[in-house]
């Protein structure tokens, strides 16, 4: 053994943490004490399954119900996904969670001239009536409980045509369990340049889909305040509480605007948090929000069913916090953020899968993910006890902590004229810009370990190669667009143009219309996703053809 | 000296634009000149900023799995300006596995997620440093 060699292992035995902070940053203490608690168990949090719900939104916890397991998925056609659905049901999925291509998230069809680079890359291709069929084919929509990842302006329009499937079966409006996230504010600064999404039209979309769901569909949650993609563009664990409840009231705001009680919708509003690394500053972090929440609902907006002061969430582990280098070691990260999901008391959960950062899940990484939720269901225990860190001096500490940061983001905001000004004038994307800028630079520096990244690497050409999943090869990209070309083609076209021109009739009869009864007649009639988005987009002053190429043929 | 000239955007319609503003920023840290140009951008955008800024380095980020068709695409776009000089990177979420398609599609480095700053400024340094000597 060489000198350096020796010295290196004395280091090892010999070496300290030295980032004595959490993850987000937040000063840590070397041990809590009780006088580090305030003492007023009722006011600050309560049984499980009462106000201010710190320690639960349940009594029984997950001994009523354990937390849903749905793995998001989304890829190719709609065959290709609803193959997929089902595998993942088959290894015990106990709620479905699909996402769209980009295409289809900004409301342009398959056969765009512009797309086809990108068709069924990040999510599923759907642009009619008939994909809602073919990806929904075999899937009891009745018993299933189904998440929907969209854009708020392609919101309306996916949900008119889920809807009008599920009617083509049969099943009532009622009989619908399941989620559309439609979050009009994340959308802008997680994603898309302004032109491709439109934030006036998608927020009053966004209210539409609140107010339909609130009165026709007491199964299903309108909005999905998506924290979790905030978290994953840099910041920390307060600025995710600050910037989603800064979101979530310019919904509600709109809501009691458009005439509806807040006790009508709030009990529907849910949240999609991450999971981070740091797994008690996380469990921390969704105590905080579920008193702030609480009291929010209470004392700012009068709200008297506890059901509107119950915080809702579903967790996404955090995919940032996986590298590519070493990949199996993500199985590890993702198990932590799971258990901390499900210590912090999260209603679902989606797990990555351990090749995020490489591609698309494999069908081995999928199963995977979800053998991770079932290993933390029926093996650990962790299920058993409602809030089993309540009580902890440190988690406590730390849950004082994180709401009093929240409170001050939101101040921050608040201070910026509210979340929607607070985009427009460029603020939020700059503390966005600045806090990965930061977390990144403490990487570089090694302020910040990731192990596999810059500590403990292993030269490529020695690192585990994991499979990826395959792309869709050009013919059956083409396949796909053809395939919409001909539906196109095919369909009736007087009364596809009949009903689009009652579609832009009954889009410009103000913010407070709903167009989702109409726009169940337009899919029904065989309109694309394209024509009803671009038909809504020029009644809000946009061009109907985000990209510019398209017109409407009428 | 005179800075080395880098121009960064992404081509796909792909919203995960953290890693490239990052990077932005610690290039520009490290002593480069860095324009980044912004998302959606068609291909023709991106190869007029290189020759108007007259930069040494162009970078494309791909997160979400477009990246084996648009830098196709775009290298024989950019060659086809007779930018042969021009040093072309991608990086990103990008499988190991096609590293040797996109080298052989003309990308002249590539860098997956997690790659330390230091090795892609030592990279661009090392042939841009090359590229000035040969000229």
């Amino acid at each position: 053994m060489g000198d350096a060699e020796h010295a290196g292992y004395l280091d090892a035995y010999f070496e300290k943490p030295s980032r004595l902070r959490t993850w987000s940053g937040l000063d840590v203490k070397p041990f809590y004490r009780p006088d580090d608690v305030r003492d007023d168990y009722r006011e600050r949090l309560g049984d499980p399954g009462e106000f201010p719900f710190a320690r639960g939104i349940h009594r029984d916890m997950y001994r009523g119900k354990f937390w849903t397991r749905r793995e998001l998925c989304g890829f190719g056609t709609p065959e290709d996904t609803n193959h997929r659905m089902k595998f993942l049901l088959a290894q015990g999925s106990s709620g479905l969670n699909v996402i769209f291509d980009i295409p289809t998230m900004t409301g342009m069809d398959a056969d765009h001239p512009l797309v086809e680079e990108e068709v069924g890359v990040q999510g599923t291709s759907l642009s009619t009536i008939e994909d809602m069929e073919a990806l929904m084919a075999g899937l009891p929509l009745d018993g299933i409980s189904m998440s929907i990842v969209v854009t708020s302006h392609a919101a309306p329009v996916i949900l008119a045509m889920y809807l009008a499937v599920a009617e083509t079966r049969g099943l009532e409006r009622s009989q619908l369990r399941g989620t559309i996230q439609n979050d009009p504010l994340h959308h802008r600064f997680c994603g898309y340049p302004p032109a491709y999404s439109p934030l006036n039209l998608g927020l009053k979309t966004g209210i539409d889909c609140l107010e339909f769901c609130a009165r026709h569909m007491p199964h299903w949650y309108p909005i999905n305040v998506n924290a979790y993609d905030l978290r994953e563009e840099g910041l920390g664990a307060p600025e995710e509480i600050g910037f989603s409840f800064a979101m979530a009231r310019t919904y509600i705001d709109g809501a009691l605007e458009r005439g509806l009680a807040i006790d009508e919708f709030a009990p529907r509003m849910v949240f999609y948090c991450s999971a981070h690394i740091d797994l008690l500053e996380e469990v921390a972090k969704f105590r905080a929000m579920r008193r702030m929440w609480a009291r929010m609902l209470r004392d700012d907006y009068g709200a008297r069913d506890p059901r509107s002061w119950q915080f809702k969430f579903g967790v996404h582990t955090a995919g940032v916090s996986l590298v590519p280098q070493q990949p199996l070691n993500n199985i590890v990260r993702v198990a932590f953020e799971a258990l901390a999901a499900v210590l912090g008391g999260a209603q679902s959960l989606h797990c990555c899968s351990y090749d995020e950062p490489i591609s698309l899940p494999t069908e081995t990484a999928h199963q995977i993910a979800i053998r991770t939720q079932q290993i933390l269901a029926y093996e650990t225990g962790a299920a058993n006890v409602a809030d089993p860190l309540g009580g902890s001096y440190y988690v406590e500490s730390l849950t004082d902590r994180l709401e009093a940061e929240g409170l001050a983001v939101l101040k921050r905001i608040d201070a910026q004229g509210g979340m929607y000004r607070a985009i427009e004038s460029g603020w939020a994307d700059q503390e966005l810009e600045s806090a990965a800028y930061r977390y990144q630079r403490e990487v570089e520096q090694r302020q910040r370990i990731v192990v596999g990244a810059n500590a403990f690497v292993v030269p490529t050409e020695q690192d585990h190669e994991v499979p990826v999943h395959p792309r869709a090869s050009t013919a059956e990209v083409q396949a796909r667009r053809e395939r919409v070309a001909q539906f196109r083609a095919q369909r009736d076209a007087g009364a596809v143009r009949a009903a689009l021109s009652r579609l832009a009739e009954e889009s410009r009869k103000g913010e407070h219309h709903n167009l989702i009864p109409c726009l169940i007649e337009v899919v029904r009639a065989g309109a694309t996703l394209g024509e009803a988005v671009g038909v809504m987009r020029e009644a809000y002053g946009h061009a109907y053809d985000p990209a510019g190429q398209l017109h409407l043929d009428a | 000296m005179v800075p080395i000239k880098v121009v960064l955007g992404k081509v796909s319609m792909d919203g995960h634009d953290r890693g490239v503003k990052v990077l932005a920023r610690l290039l520009r840290d490290s002593g480069m000149e860095v324009v980044y140009l912004g998302k959606f951008l068609p291909h023709e955008a991106l190869i007029a900023a290189v020759i108007q800024e007259n930069a040494q380095v162009v970078g494309l980020s791909f997160l979400s799995g477009e990246h084996l068709s648009h830098t196709r695409r775009f290298a024989s776009a950019l060659r086809a300006q007779v930018l042969d000089e021009v040093l072309f990177l991608v990086g990103g979420v990008i499988p190991r596995q096609d590293i040797p398609s996109l080298l052989a599609a003309g990308a002249d480095g590539v860098f997956l997620a997690g790659t330390p700053l230091e090795t892609m400024v030592n990279f661009i340094r090392e042939r841009v440093g090359e590229q000035e000597a040969r000229a």
